[in-house]
Parts: structure tokens; sequence; C-alpha cells
């Protein structure tokens, strides 16, 4: 490796080393309003096709380095129409610039570099700062949700920190990854996709904490979503499921230092909750029931007493963000700094996360042919957790199915650790902090030896190290217990690129070649004991009994080259080529190298002759690609037969075969096909984007089930194939524009179809002959061949006859029975799978005011609740019940929701079915925004602030038409997590979503 | 300029060069399959990680015996798992995670012995002496022979229904080398007949004592003589009884305080210290654990599986029953008071060591041989008496039994009484013709009659073949 380095610093050396090689000289200018004449600060001033520019200062000056032969040089600035002028031999150039809404010309960001919008021919959605910054989100990919057709992201549980369910475009994949690769300034993130037990566990549920939690959202400048293939060839192995480029703030040359400083405070409380009985409405029940059932009983015979644990539990959750920026730049140098301290109290006990994040981008021209910078983002979280969902130590779960009775102070008012324990005073007492501390950055150098001609190095770094800590006092866990784990991450990459841009006549080319190697080395240390002296000592070595003394290691690597190249001819007729050559660790020797590629092309029609100037149309643009992609999600070592250390028995070490040999193993292939049509209206006012996709996923990595008589459950083989097949719509419109006020209005929408096309030979088959594979942790959830990867699988509930009491199903034949048979009784009943989600922004400015009215939405798919498998289960007194249960059948006619209480198949009632799956379909007026920017008049009077702006917010205001809601879950949720695909929309008590009031300031100055 | 661009051209290749021996990197918690055979020592850890198999959760690990006790008279479950809940109502499903992971886990053990078996023999390694070798061996077949065992009592209908000649499990003696391979069952006596081969085999090869915890020709003979019991084979049943009670490594502890300890009581246990649980891949975490299921909720277990009445009444029949003193009051799982016993006693650690095979079954296994063979016979009463004399019991006489069923009862009684918790009640009872539950000992658990006359050749009497396997595997 050493001599890697070397040779990369050599290379730059050799390159920068020349600067002189381009002949350059100066160009200076003015640029102003074309309305009104005012200098214009901030406009981005660029040599077309190349990466060299500057920024206008306060005055609207600028002065520039252009190639001796003259070129073209761009304007461009949000809002205003671009220019391109000719430079001929001219020293000095000014500029009028018109307003324009249209934005044609702003760039897109891109694999490894940017294109103008124009001339784009990858389908990718970006999503700015003002959509991002100053909302009380804790998770970036948030501010994604509804704003870009074909990204579906849905939040996995309401504990603070919990990961988004991020799908571009479908799911893929069966048994990998199925979240896309994040990628900040040119830094593919850690993000533990190797499994393992993640950086943090689930603590319970299968919610893990989101991977890129501790990036600041009001660092991003933008995040920009890679959907086909053209777009994600790019990053090969990794690019299957998307990708989503974050490119944070930066300060611009000439700009002159601007300070904004930001504060927002909310209050928030859970979406809803379930309805549980109270300790009077129990013993009425548990009476009625052990009368009905035959033995007498009256609400006295049980214990007295009574607690609201789900009141003991919750209370209003409070946020607090303070953050500062500065940005700028001298003639040569450009800075953003920024800083922000947020604190997150969550509605519920026991789940607070605190937030201290730091941000320092710099970029410098040294000379006309060298630049370099940096970008460093640091970060430190502290996250107070608690156990979640399917664990006691959840305050949500144990509230749900504490006896109500049970009361969390004995008469002398000590606490009580009785039934499910006393979730207030253990998460009071005990200990469960998760700390991660995240440096994430990059140091480039770029110089340009010859004209058109760019290299740069890139140097990145993603180190993370995340340190979780319990601590469980005498008093719930005797003796007292005590753990440790330190996870550190590190990883490190070189990027090596040259960009070449040439044209002759009327042909424009741009060649990128590079080539990479990133390697990632994670290590953990896990101590536990249990046995202390006193609750005083807080730490693992005070234990009299270590139980876990643990550190383990990995580390992958990957060796990529890539190239692309674009064409253009006339600037209409667009073509575009990739590809990238990946050699990875994680596969055995003999297929340890993968090629990935796509092509594509675009007409922009309204560019032609034939094309009437000023019709209805004001631009049209087709573009197609194919390409492929790979999914490398399988952990490290997935192709080797191995026998795992760390084994004991009775002090003697051991090991234990853990994994089946299958050598041939490689990456998932993703072929993705694209049509996609870009078309204006009305000037510009009408935009409307349209894509149709097919995505072909071949040699699923599928975990395939085999006979437990082979001593292991599931074997890892490349098998199977999966299409995703959708189309993706955005719509925007200026419904209003005159005297001041503006209504825009965007909507987007994604249909998705997934389905499987094919399972190994071999694979399980149900009674009718369909292959399938089980979905990990839930077994009615299922892979089906000829039907989509989450396929619920279930007895089909009937309801409660209404002659009888007695609780009825269908059989498989649709038979009516009282006993239906649980594995030989079941049919498909729906995917777990959402078939259309959205979302439609409403924009109103007029005068200071902004009003933004954010809805979204997500229609078919069908959500599980198995907690209802506890809530419902009337035939045990063990735990609380939902307040559906007291509508029960007492009388011939009754039409009621639970059955007879004395039914001889009342003890069946509960048991998996559809009783507890439900349409997962809602629309949430996910945010509405009203801000006002105070007048400039009385700014002035202040003498330092340029602008100013106040605002509240209610982020999940309202939810409509959700069968979720009605039943108390909040429709987001996902037991299974993300970290692979299974059991998605999946609930065990899993937290709500928070609804939130917001208000804050912001401040320029 | 031409120059440096050659340069650079080298230098890329330089670079693709050592990158792709970059890419060749192994796993550091892991061996291959070869090195895990590669020597005696490397053996020697699959030995001890088969063993630790054995502590798992779903093999000895608690949960097949905590669920055969609570089917019968002698636990009332109060659990609040709707997968255990299924077997104490009786509606137990193809699908519950139990019977799939019981079935899984107890094969994850018998192919790592078959593993043992199959590749020790072919090990070249100076250090791996006769004695080392024959030990590893004899162990790997102890191992799959208690594992038949366990899997052949919950998941086939005792011996007594059809001679044997019923469906057992699949009969899988060789290591997994790749290719898959679709099992039918075998019968009982096949299983069974794998099960006598393995142990003599064990006691061949191994020496009367290793370590407590470890397998040993005494704990094989131990096991014979538990299987001929189960066969009705009473003189074969008697003859390995008095190969145990011949061995001087062995015998009768003075009183209970054998429990979780070193004792010569114990033939074979298996020994879990503090850090098997939630670790080592057992999957003992919150799911459960000997001292999670019997130890009370206010105590750091669960308290799941407090004395049934039915069981209070067996023991309060006769007074001054030392082993009734084995018990404490605690609080169930919802906070209700229960009597639980302290056979089990750590419910912060889980470090209780199961007995799994104690010298007085051995006497009472002979004892009940004896008596099934020739009816009254007084070494059969002198043996029972030393059992009741350590339990503080006055002594009984052949004057106190009027017939040879009448003393296989007493002895029934005093096993169900000495094994209590242990995991015998359920083989006991079925392999008898006794029904698992009568309707006056249900547990207080349980509304209606589940399992209430529920005697061997019923379905319900043992555990489905798990849906998950059959998914897998068509001729099951």
């Amino acid at each position: 490796m050493k001599n890697f380095l070397l040779l990369s610093f050599l290379l730059l050396f050799l390159f920068s080393s020349n600067q002189t090689w381009a002949q350059q000289r100066t160009v200076s200018g003015k640029v102003t309003s074309s309305s009104d004449g005012v200098a214009l600060p901030g406009v981005n001033v660029v040599v077309k096709g190349t990466t060299t520019g500057t920024v206008t200062d306060i005055d609207g000056n600028y002065t520039l380095s252009v190639p001796s032969d003259g070129g073209v040089l761009t304007f461009s600035f949000i809002g205003l129409a671009s220019r391109e002028v000719q430079i001929g031999s001219r020293s000095s150039i000014n500029v009028e610039m018109d307003e324009d809404a249209k934005q044609l010309n702003e760039v897109v960001v891109q694999a490894y570099g940017q294109q103008s919008e124009k001339l784009n021919i990858q389908q990718v959605e970006t999503v700015g700062s003002n959509a991002i910054e100053n909302r009380p989100i804790l998770s970036p990919q948030e501010a994604l949700q509804g704003q870009a057709g074909g990204v579906q992201v849905m939040g996995s549980s309401g504990t603070l920190g919990t990961a988004q369910n991020v799908r571009i475009r479908g799911v893929t994949s069966i048994t990998s990854g199925t979240q896309p690769l994040y990628v900040i300034d040119g830094v593919p993130l850690n993000d533990n996709s190797a499994g393992g037990t993640g950086y943090s566990g689930t603590a319970g549920g299968g919610s893990a904490l989101n991977p890129i939690f501790d990036l600041n959202p009001n660092d991003i400048e933008s995040m920009t979503v890679l959907k086909d293939a053209s777009a994600t060839a790019l990053y090969g192995s990794r690019g299957a499921n998307g990708v989503i480029i974050i490119t944070t703030k930066k300060g611009a040359r000439g700009e002159k230092t601007k300070f904004s400083a930001n504060y927002f405070t909310g209050w928030s409380e859970a979406t809803v909750f379930k309805d549980v009985l109270s300790a009077d409405q129990f013993r009425q029940f548990r009476a009625d029931y052990s009368t009905a059932t035959g033995t007498p009983a009256t609400p006295e015979d049980f214990n007295q007493g009574g607690f609201d644990w789900l009141d003991g539990v919750t209370k209003t959750g409070r946020t607090n963000s303070y953050s500062m920026s500065a940005r700028g730049g001298t003639e040569k140098t450009a800075f953003y700094v920024g800083g922000t301290y947020m604190n997150a109290d969550s509605y519920q006990i026991g789940n607070e996360v605190e937030k201290l994040n730091g941000r320092f981008n710099l970029s410098h021209q040294a000379s006309d042919a060298v630049s370099l910078g940096f970008n460093l983002g640091i970060s430190r979280l502290d996250n107070d957790r608690f156990f979640q969902e399917n664990s006691t130590g959840s305050p949500l779960t144990v509230a749900y199915l504490q006896l109500p009775y049970v009361e969390p102070l004995d008469e002398d008012g000590n606490p009580t650790n009785a039934g499910y324990g006393n979730p207030i005073y253990e998460q009071e007492m005990n200990k469960f902090q998760f700390i991660s501390r995240r440096n994430t950055g990059n140091i480039y150098l770029q110089v340009k030896p010859i004209e058109n001609l760019i290299l740069k190095t890139d140097w990145g770094i993603d180190m993370i190290q995340t340190e979780t800590t319990s601590r469980d006092v005498d008093f719930f866990s005797p003796g007292g217990y005590a753990y440790k784990a330190v996870v550190q991450d590190n990883k490190w990459l070189n990027t090596n690129t040259a960009n070449y841009n040439f044209g002759f006549g009327e042909s424009n080319f741009s060649v990128l070649a590079g080539f990479s190697f990133e390697t990632s080395k994670r290590n953990d240390i896990t101590v536990e004991g249990s046995g202390f002296v006193s609750d005083e000592l807080p730490n693992v070595g005070s234990a009299g009994t270590p139980t876990t003394t643990s550190a383990t290691g990995a580390e992958w690597a990957l060796f990529s080259t890539f190239g692309r190249l674009n064409y253009d001819l006339k600037n209409k007729y667009l073509f575009e080529a990739s590809i990238r050559r990946d050699g990875s660790s994680r596969f055995g020797s003999g297929n340890r190298f993968g090629v990935f590629w796509a092509v594509s092309g675009g007409w922009l029609i309204s560019d032609e002759d034939f094309f009437p100037e000023s019709g209805l149309i004001s631009f049209l643009k087709l573009t197609s690609s194919y390409g492929t992609s790979g999914n490398d999600r399988i952990g490290n070592y997935a192709s080797l037969g191995l026998y795992t250390g760390g084994r004991d028995y009775n002090g003697n070490p051991g090991i234990e075969a853990s994994q089946a040999a299958n050598s041939d193993l490689t990456w998932e292939q993703t072929a993705q096909l694209d049509i996609s049509l870009d078309a204006r209206f009305f000037s510009d006012r009408l935009r409307v984007n349209a894509s149709w996709y097919q995505k072909n996923t071949t040699d699923l990595l599928l975990s395939v089930p085999v006979p437990r008589t082979t001593g292991f459950t599931s074997r890892i083989q490349n098998i199977g194939e999966v299409v995703n097949r959708g189309i993706d719509l955005t719509i925007a419109g200026d419904v209003i524009d005159n005297n001041g006020l503006k209504w825009t209005i965007t909507g987007n929408l994604g249909y998705l179809h997934n389905e499987v096309l094919s399972l190994p030979e071999g694979s399980s088959e149900d009674l009718d002959g369909n292959k399938f594979v089980t979905q990990a942790s839930f077994s009615s959830q299922r892979a089906v061949e000829g039907r989509s990867i989450n396929e619920w699988f279930l007895v089909r509930y009937k309801g409660v006859n209404p002659e009888t009491g007695d609780p009825e199903w269908l059989d498989k034949n649709g038979e009516v029975t009282n006993t239906p048979n649980n594995p030989d009784d079941r049919v498909f009943a729906g995917s777990a799978l959402p078939k259309f989600t959205g979302g439609l922004t409403n924009q109103l400015y007029y005068k200071g005011f902004d009003l933004r009215v954010f809805v979204n939405f997500v229609s078919g798919g069908k959500t599980y609740l198995a907690d209802n498998e506890f809530s419902n289960n009337i035939a045990s007194g063990g735990f609380n019940h939902t307040r559906d249960v007291l509508n029960y059948w007492t009388k011939p006619g009754d039409k009621t929701f639970a059955p007879y209480l004395g039914s001889e198949y009342i003890a069946n009632f509960d048991n998996e079915s559809t009783l507890h799956l439900f349409d997962a379909s809602y629309i949430r007026v996910k945010n509405i925004t009203l801000g006002y920017k105070i007048p400039q008049n009385i700014l002035e009077k202040s003498r330092f602030l340029s602008d100013a702006r106040v605002y509240a917010m209610v982020q999940n205001a309202f939810t409509f038409a959700s069968d979720l809601m009605d039943e108390g879950t909040d429709p987001e949720v996902s037991n299974g997590g993300t970290s692979s695909n299974s059991a998605q929309a999946e609930s065990f008590y899993t937290s709500p979503q928070s609804r939130t009031f917001t208000v804050g300031v912001s401040l320029g100055f | 300029m031409k120059y440096k661009f050659i340069y650079i051209v080298l230098a890329l290749l330089a670079i693709q060069a050592c990158s792709e021996k970059d890419l060749e990197l192994f796993p550091e918690q892991s061996l291959s399959d070869e090195s895990a055979f590669a020597d005696a020592n490397a053996a020697q850890g699959v030995l001890f990680g088969t063993y630790n198999l054995l502590q798992d959760l779903h093999v000895f690990g608690s949960q097949p015996q905590i669920v055969s006790d609570y089917c019968t008279d002698n636990v009332n479950f109060v659990g609040s798992f709707p997968s255990l809940q299924e077997f104490n109502l009786y509606t137990v499903a193809a699908s519950n995670s139990t019977v799939t992971e019981v079935w899984q886990d107890t094969y994850e053990a018998i192919l790592s012995s078959n593993a043992i078996i199959a590749n020790v023999p072919n090990i070249e390694d100076p250090t791996l002496t006769e004695e080392r070798a024959n030990s590893l061996i004899g162990e790997a077949h102890f191992i799959r022979a208690i594992c038949y065992f366990l899997l052949a009592d919950i998941y086939a209908q005792p011996y007594q229904v059809e001679s044997g000649n019923n469906l057992a499990v699949p009969l899988v003696t060789e290591p997994f080398t790749g290719e898959i391979i679709l099992y039918e069952r075998a019968t009982l006596n096949q299983i069974h007949a794998l099960i006598e081969s393995d142990l003599l085999e064990a006691q061949a090869l191994l020496p009367e004592v290793i370590a407590q915890g470890r397998a040993s020709s005494i704990a094989a003979a131990a096991l014979l003589s538990r299987l001929k019991l189960y066969r009705n084979e009473y003189a074969k049943a008697i003859e390995y009884a008095d190969v145990v009670m011949a061995s001087s490594k062995y015998s009768m502890a003075t009183d209970f305080t054998f429990y979780n300890r070193l004792s010569p009581e114990i033939i074979f246990s298996i020994e879990n210290t503090a850090i098997d649980f939630e670790n080592q891949g057992d999957e003992e975490s919150g799911s459960g654990s000997w001292d999670d299921y019997y130890v009370g909720s206010t105590d750091g277990g669960r308290g799941d599986c407090p004395f049934s009445k039915d069981l209070m009444n067996a023991f309060e029949a006769e007074a001054g029953d030392r082993r009734y003193d084995l018990k404490e009051p605690g609080k169930t799982f919802s906070g209700e008071d229960a009597i639980f016993t302290t056979k089990y006693n750590d419910g912060v650690n889980n470090t209780s060591d199961p007995a799994l095979i104690r010298y007085t079954e051995i006497m009472l296994n002979k004892a009940e041989a004896l008596a099934e063979l020739n009816g009254v016979d007084a070494e059969a009463i002198s043996l029972l008496n030393m059992v009741r004399s350590r339990a503080g019991l006055e002594s009984r006489t052949v004057a106190d039994f009027g017939s040879g069923s009448a003393l296989v009862s007493a002895i029934l009684l005093e096993r169900r009484k000495e094994l209590a918790f242990e995991g015998h009640r359920r083989m006991d009872l079925l392999r008898k013709g006794l029904p698992l539950r009568t309707s006056s000992s249900v547990p207080a658990s349980v509304k209606g009659s589940p399992g209430v006359n529920v005697t061997a050749g019923d379905p319900l009497a043992i555990w489905p073949v798990p849906q998950a396997e059959r998914d897998v595997n068509p001729n099951l």
C-alpha cells in the first residue's frame, strides 16, 4: 500500500509542478440585473466546459482567468436566466441578467462531477438546502420524503435516531441491503453494510440507528438522488439501490463574509397511541371473561389499585437547536464554517438525543492551474436510548402490556418492580447511552496541466467511533449489571480522476477517467459484567463477574477503475457512456472483479429548428438509458466455509460451524432501462418530468433455506431474479405569479410494481407449489415467485359470527371454520410494499410571508400488527388489552369486534391471522411552515442585520385515511428495520412518529 | 512531457497490481473448514464448540425440558410467550418457533459431532495421541446419542406405542459436505439403535471420568440404562445401572447441596458459566434459560414456571420431605405470588448447571426395572429406601406393597419428587401409559382441559415435525 501512496503523490507532484503549461489571461467585469440595473453579488461565472470559475463580489464584480484562446463564459444565479457570452479577445465583459424561473442551466450533481441541467441525461432528483434547513428533523433523509418521484422514505420508528427506510425505485434485493449508498463530498460513507449487529445494536427492536444520523442537516447544500443506470453505473458494485450524493455548503470566492444564526425550539407529542384498558375496565373485563368461561367472578376478585402506565411513560417532547455559520471568501480562498448544537427530548421517557456538529469547508485557488481544498465534518452524538419494541425494556411496550392495576410505587412510596418491570424508574435509575463520534472529510488537489484537462486527487476519510454503555442498578437487576461496547470503523479512500473536454465543429466531448482504492477496518470491543458492591460503581471493571470480554475485527477493500464519455452534437443530441470495474475483497478469488456499465442518449427536441419557438411547449427533452450496477452487501466473508471462534464450554475455548462454503458467490447485478421525458409548458410555468423504468436484478444473493439436517438453516447463493417496474412523475406549476403573490405547486408520484421472477430450484414450496423465501424475522412474510418480495401469507380472519358469537376464519378453500389449521390454511393476503408513494408541496409567497404545506401519501401495501397478538389475547389475563376487546359479543345479532367471551374458540382469536393485517395507506400533512421575512427598512435600523425571518412549523400535522392510525399505530413503522429487507411493514408496539410544533428565527448579518 | 505521461501509465499499472493483493482479506474471528480439522487443538475446539451447542436454549438450555415439564402436572406455566403458551394449551402448530428451533439447534450439535467422528481419524498431528483421539471421538458419540435421545423423546411416540416401529426423526450420521440430502424420518427403533451403538462406542473409548460436565464411559452406561428402561428392556436396564453403580467415581450424595456444584452424584450435566448467557451464540438472551424460567421475577428470572398445585400436593402428602425444602416463594412474570424451585437459583448470571443424568435416577431406573421384572422385589425396595431416606422419609417394606404394580407406582412417585424440574416427568408418564394431565392436575394457568387424558399414542403427546423443515424437505 505504501507504494500506492507514494505513487499518488508523485503523480500529483508531476502535475502541480507544471502549472505553467496552461496559457492563461484575465477577464473581469460587472454583472447587473437587467430589470433595475442593481449589481448582482454571488453570480457564478464559469468558463464553459471547465470547472474554472468564480463568483461576483458584493458589487457584482468578478475577475477570472480564462484560456488565452477565448471560449465561452457562463453566468448563472438562482432565479435568473443563465447567460453564455463569447470571450473572444475581450478583457472586460459586463453582463446583464434576466429573471427566470426555469433555472435550466443550474448544474446537477452526478458521480465524480456535475453537468448542466439542460444537457443532463441522467435521472437524478435534487433537494436543496431550503427544504432541509431549520426543520426539526434529526435524520437528513427525512428531507427527501415525498420530494422526489420514485424515492420512498419511511420512518422505521418514532424512537429518536432510528433509521429511515429509503428505497430508490423499489426493492432489488431479498436478503442483501436495500438502502442506497450515501456519498458526502465524494466520500462513500460507512454504513456497516457488511452486516453484523451494526454500530449500535437494535436494542430489542428492528429499528437500527441511522447511518447518517451524525450529519447536520443545516450543513447540507443539496442532496441528489441518483436513480437510473446512467447515474449509478459509476458507483458500480454499490449502485444497485441508488445513490444519494450529499454536497455540503461551500463558500464562494470573492463573496463578502455572511454570517447566519438560527434558533428553533419545538414541542412534540406522539401522532397516536393505542387505547388500553384502565384498571377498572380491565377488572370488569377479566371478571366478565371469567364468568363467561364458567368461573363466576366480580371485579373485586382482582387486585385493586390502578395506574395509567401510558401516561406515566410519556410527556411533551422538547427540541432546541442553535446553529451558527459563516461563509465567504477572498479572491483566492473560500470557506464555510458551521456549527450546530441540538437537543431533542422525545415524547417518551428515557429517550434524548444531543448532537454537536461542526463543519469546515475550504477551497483555495493557488494559481490559475492549481486549486485545493478540504471539507471536514465532525460530530458528537449522545443518545440516551431505551430498549424498544419486542423487549420488556421498552417503556411503551410495557405501558401497553402491564396489567393496569400494577402500580409504580408501593404503599411506602418506594418503586415496585412487578410484572413487566417499572419503566418509569428503570429509565430513571438505569443507564443506556449511545455516543457516536464521527469525522468525515476529504482533502483534494486539482491541477489543470493543459487546457481542458483537469486532474484531481481526492483523499477521504470516514472515521466513526461509537460507544454503548449500559448499567442496570441492583434494584432491577440483582447485583447490578454493566455493559460497554466500543466500535470503530475507519475508512479511507483515494480517488484520482482526469477530466478532459474537447470539441470540434458542433461536437463536444467530455471524458472522465479515474481509479480509486477504498478500505475500511472495523474493530469492536465489548465487555459485560454483573455483581457490583454498589450502584455507585458505574464501570464494568468493578463487576465481580465479568461475563463478556470480546474484541473482533473485520476489514474490506474495494479497488475500482472507471471512465465516462459524454458527447453532444449541437447541444441537442446527447450521448453518454460509462464503465466501472470493481474488485472487492468480499467475494471469492474467482469472482473478485465485476464490470458495470451504462449507455444513455438524449434529444433536446425543443432546440430543433422545426420546434415552434413560442408554442405551448417551451422545453422538451427525451432521454433513455440502459446499464448495470451491483450490490455487494453480503457480509465480508460470505463465500467461505467457516468455523467461528469465541465459543466456550466451561472455560475451554471452542469453535462452531457457522457458515457453509460457496466459493462461486458474486455480486447481485441490476440492469436498468429508463425512458424519460422532460417537458415545460406555457413559458416554463408548468414543468413535467416523467420516467418509466424497469430494473431487473439477477444473481440475487439469497440465503437459500436448507434442511436443518445439514446443521445449517440456510446458505447464501447467487440465484433468483427480481423485477421492479415503475413510473416516476413530477409536475410543478406556478399557479399565480403577479403582484407579489406567488403560488407554486409541486407534486410527485411514484408507481412501483415489484415481482420476484424466479427463485432457485429446491426453494421452499407452499401447498400450491409456489416457490418462496421466508423473510427472516417473521414467517408469514415471504418473497414469492410471481409475486412481490414482501408478500403476506396468513390465515384469513372472517369475523365474529353474529348468531353464535364464535370467531370465524376461512380455510384454504374459503370455507368458514372455527379451527383454522395455521400452516395449511394460509393464503396470500397482499403485499407489504406500497404501490404508490408521493408528495404534494404548496408554496405561497406574499410580501414577506411564505407558507409551505407539504403533504405526502402512500397507497397500497399492508402492515401487520404483531403486537395485537398480545393486545387481543382475550384468553390470557397476563397482560393488558386494547379497548377493542370491550366490544364483545353478548347476544345473537350483535356485530362485534371480539367474540363471545365464553366461546370455546376464544383462545384462537388472537392467533396470527389477517385480523392483525391492515391497509397501510395514508395521507399525511407532513409539514406546514409559515414564515415572515422582516422588511429591509426595519432591518436597516438594526445596522447589522441583513435579513431576518421568523417562522412556525408543524411536522406530521395531520394524518388522514389511515386504518393504522385508527388502530393506534403510526403508519411509518418497520419492525424489520432497514439493514435487510426482511419483515417490512410490521409493528410490535413500535414507537409512533412525533407531531412537532416548532418556532424559530434565522438571522443573517 | 511525453516521458511524464509514460510515468503516469506505469504508475497506474503499479497501483493496480498492488491493490489486487490488498483485496485478499480473510476473516479474523473464524477458521476455514479445513483449518478446523487441521490439528488436534483445532479439533478439540470443535468438540468444545459442540458442548457449547448443547448449552443452547433449545437443546439442553432448558426450553425443551421446561416445555416437557409444564405439559404435565408438575409445573404451572404462567409465561407470556405465545409460542410457549401453545404447549400449555395443547395447541402447538408445526410453525411454532420452539418446535422449529429445538429441531434446528439439536441437529446443529449432531452435525458437529458427525464432523468430529468423520474427520478426527484423518488428522495428521503428532500431538494427537490415541488417548486424545479416543476422547474426541468418544465424547462426540456421546453427544450425538444424547441429542438423538432428546429428539426421539419429543418428536416420536414412545417405544410402547408401536414397539418402536413408529416414525421418529431423520437419521443423519455424516457431516455436511455441500450436497443436500432430503432425508426421510427413521423409525424410533433405528434412532434407538444408533443411540445404543454410539453409547457403546463412547463407553469403550472414554475413561470413567474426564471432568464434571464432560462425557464419560459411566455417563454412556447411565444413558444406556435409561434407553433400555424406556424400551422396556429391563434386564439390560439393570445391567447398565449396575455398571454405573459399580464405579467408584460416582455415588449418591449425602444431602441436597450437590445442585450446581461438583459432586459424585452428578453423572452428566451441562456446566454453565456466567459468560454463556447472552453470548456464545446460545440464543439465551432475554428469551430464557433454566434460571430464567424457574427463578422468580424479583430474583432476576422471568418466573414463568412455578410449582403446580398438584406437585405441591404430592410433596405435602408425605410430610417432612427434604426435597420440598428446595423451594422459595417469589413472583411470577406478571407479579403474582408463586413457589419456585431452588434447583436453579441464579437469575442474574444464569450459571445453574442442569444435571441431565444423576445417580439417583440410575438407582430408580434399576429399582423400576427390578419391580417390572420381579414384582415386589426386595432390592428394588431397598434402592427406593435409599432415595427416600436421604429425603428424610420413612423406609418402606415389602409388606407395604400388595403388588408389583403398586411398587412401580411408588417408584414413579418417588421419581416425580426426586427428579422434579429435571426434565423427566413427561417421558415417565408417557412410557407408563399414564395421562400427561388429569382433570384434577390441570395447572391453574390453564382454562378448560387441554392435555387431560392425553396418553402415549395421542398425536398431542408429541411435537409435530417443524413446518419450516417440511417446507424444504418434501420427504418429511
